[in-house]
């Protein structure tokens, strides 16, 4: 029995597909239209899952959308009315695409597929979000939190799991919202809503959090966690441009304009922003109060998702805690509301934002709604597309790319080892692509993180990148507990690169490209059950370099989606400096870079 | 690419041919595309007016006193309470 979750028209839209509740196939769209973030109906998520499975879409037997469109739709009609006439814009605006495709999913579902109405269902947005995390986890028995920007109503929500069961609670409603908060500041600072957010997150260790009462003024908290904005300092609930309003500005100052590069005493001017400016002290300066403007925010946050995860673990008595939302990629907040919520083990997936809604819509269909046992537990994120040897040569001939095909993996393992040992910036393109934002090591870029200058070697061959752009410290999961904080190491959400661990003083000194200013690294623990290939490369690295970890970040270039087909990985090798390029068995290796390996 | 619409035409393989087609072409293209923006600023004229003549009153009549998002209250935050729907029961609802 197949059943597929659809996710779109809001944030990241994207499918997932279950046979007997098992997941086969999950992925977003952005990934095939190569549009970051793309909202519109994943027709090529769904076209995917659908040839995972090698079925029609008629052979769906459940089509499950994320959210129920018209309870989101009386939320916009409401609060055009409320903040009338300031929300005649967002009216309009909304009113266009609403009338024109979200009010009709329903049939786009029916005639995309081919299914008959009655197999299509509507999960809730915030169920979804819930069922993605407890109906993934290895857990029976769960305390559930929701927090993102906004769903239907809700904004944030908080429940329980037992078995199939899910039972939501508590709601908080729009327009009082943690990550629209937290959006407004990434507007205010800078970066695109929705985009950049995982920025103000890296930007804020650079900082100090001198502006909290500030940011409290902004913010009435309760306390078990419920919350109420002051939305004289907002905007976003009558306009679908501004996020923040003036008394905004007349509080913090004025907002960093997005193209202002970012650096500060700390981090120094970095060599690929170009000439050191002659007032760099005075630029620094500026950039360190949006650092300590970045601090608050985040330090708030953090207060603030503690005591709910708190209030919801007195509530509950449960000691096992589910999040998802996009709040939950916060990966900062993740590991204090480990350290001090109360809980012994939390679990996130890693599409925790809305494309995760997808995986979840379809799990709370065959669970909750079909009364199916739980049998599927997210061991691994490695859910998307995959390409054969015979496809990448057959491209490589195609664009006259010199190659050499391995065909054994310690050759492959060993060459791939030696290069990094050297130096070399090496884009690492493995097998199905990864379910989430996150890079996990089959579309990733990795480098040696021994060597303190290779933050900067990164930046500068994978161009445009900011100074506080995270690299992570992919490690053998066996050993993590030797390199980072031994609680936070063992927890599942390490898997997905969602939690941020203390890095010991005595390893920080061992891979200082992959400990942040604040001697913490956003660390992925790799085991062999999970992904055997990369954990051999990190043990190969390991035995040659004596560290069990490697640099890995995003196989991406600034504003791009991470690659999906070998022609989107050698597109971006080729437009950045990285040295070498592993495409399954095939690596290709730019001229200057062969030079020096022989 | 031309050539075929030339060919689909039932025209000649010339130049002149070529040009008629792509300018054929490019008018219906540039004719669609002004349809589309006249058509979108009419829906945008009438959504602004059902705004101010029909969601205006209902402003003033209902919601401006409910206070629906919450914006003016003064009472500590807290948790809604959230009623159980059973699954079963609105796996069809779109609300
Ligand atoms: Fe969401």
């Amino acid at each position: 029995m197949y059943t597929l979750g659809v996710s779109c028209f809001f944030h990241d839209s994207a499918a997932a597909l279950l046979r007997d509740g098992e997941l086969i196939a999950a992925a977003e769209e952005e990934r095939f239209s190569r549009k970051k973030h793309d909202f519109e109906f994943p027709e090529r998520a769904i076209a995917f899952c659908l040839r995972q499975a090698g079925i029609t879409g008629k052979e769906i037997d459940h089509a499950i959308f994320f959210e129920k469109p018209f309870l989101k739709f009386e939320r916009i009609l409401t609060t055009s009315v409320a903040e009338f006439p300031a929300a005649r814009r967002v009216f309009r605006e909304a009113m266009l695409t609403w009338l024109k495709d979200k009010l009709w999913i329903k049939s786009l579902l029916i005639h995309h597929l081919g299914v008959s109405s009655d197999r299509v269902m509507f999960s809730e947005h915030h169920l979804s979000h819930a069922a993605s995390a407890f109906l993934a986890s290895p857990f029976e028995d769960a305390a559930i939190l929701t927090v993102d920007g906004v769903g239907e109503w809700a904004t944030a929500t908080f429940g329980e799991g037992h078995g199939t069961d899910i039972r939501i609670l508590g709601e908080i409603k729009f327009p009082h919202s943690l990550g629209l908060l937290y959006s407004a500041f990434t507007a205010f600072l800078g970066f695109e809503v929705n985009d950049g957010e995982y920025k103000v997150m890296g930007m804020a260790p650079f900082g100090t959090p001198r502006y909290t009462d500030k940011v409290r003024k902004l913010i009435c908290v309760g306390e078990d966690g419920s919350f109420r904005l002051d939305m004289s300092y907002f905007s976003f609930h009558h306009s679908s441009t501004d996020t923040y309003s003036q008394k905004f500005v007349e509080l913090f100052g004025a907002p960093r304009p997005p193209e202002m590069p970012f650096f500060t005493e700390t981090t120094g001017f970095p060599s690929y922003f170009g000439e050191r400016p002659a007032d760099f002290a005075k630029q620094a300066r500026r950039n360190q109060h949006y650092a300590d403007i970045a601090a608050s925010i985040q330090a708030v946050i953090e207060e603030v998702l503690v005591l709910m995860a708190r209030g919801v673990q007195r509530r509950t008595g449960l000691k096992n805690l589910c999040m998802a939302g996009g709040v939950a990629l916060n990966s900062v907040a993740n590991a204090k509301i480990l350290r001090q919520a109360g809980f012994d083990r939390l679990f996130i997936q890693p599409a925790a934002g809305d494309g995760g809604g997808a995986l979840g819509a379809a799990l709370w269909g065959w669970h909750s709604v079909l009364g199916n046992p739980r049998k599927f537990q997210m061991s691994h994120a490695y859910w998307g597309d995959e390409h054969s040897e015979a496809a990448t040569v057959d491209y490589l001939r195609s664009v006259g790319m010199p190659f050499r095909v391995v065909n054994s993996n310690d050759v492959l393992l060993d060459t791939t080892v030696d290069a990094l040992a050297h130096g070399a910036v090496v884009g690492w393109f493995q097998g199905r692509f990864e379910w989430g934002p996150r890079a996990l090591g089959n579309r990733s870029i990795l480098a040696d993180p021994r060597r303190a200058e290779m933050k900067e070697i990164v930046n500068t061959k994978i161009k445009f990148r900011e100074p506080f752009r995270p690299f992570a410290p992919s490690v053998l999961a066996e050993r993590a507990a030797e390199l980072f904080d031994d609680r936070v190491s063992a927890q599942e959400p390490t898997k997905f690169m969602l939690m941020v661990a203390e890095v010991k003083p005595a390893a920080a000194a061992r891979i200082p490209a992959v400990t942040h200013v604040d001697g913490t690294g956003r660390l992925q623990t790799v085991s062999e059950s999970s992904n055997a290939l990369y954990h051999g490369l990190i043990s190969r690295f390991e035995r040659a370099s004596g560290v069990p970890v490697v640099l890995n970040t995003s196989f991406n270039l600034r504003g791009e989606p991470i690659v999906n087909s070998p022609a989107e990985a050698l597109s971006t090798f080729v437009r950045s400096d990285m040295d070498m390029l592993v495409l399954g068995n095939v690596i290709v290796e730019k001229e200057r870079h062969r030079a020096c390996s022989r | 690419m031309e050539w075929s619409r030339v060919g689909r035409l039932g025209g000649q393989r010339v130049s002149t041919g070529i040009l008629r087609s792509a300018s054929l072409a490019g008018f219906f293209r540039e004719l669609r595309r002004a349809g589309k923006r006249i058509g979108e600023a009419q829906a945008r004229a009438l959504m602004s007016a059902f705004y101010f003549v029909v969601l205006g009153p209902v402003f003033f009549v209902g919601i401006r006193r409910r206070d629906p998002l919450d914006l003016n209250s003064v009472a500590p935050p807290a948790w809604r309470e959230v009623h159980y729907r059973c699954a079963a029961d609105h796996k069809h609802q779109q609300y």
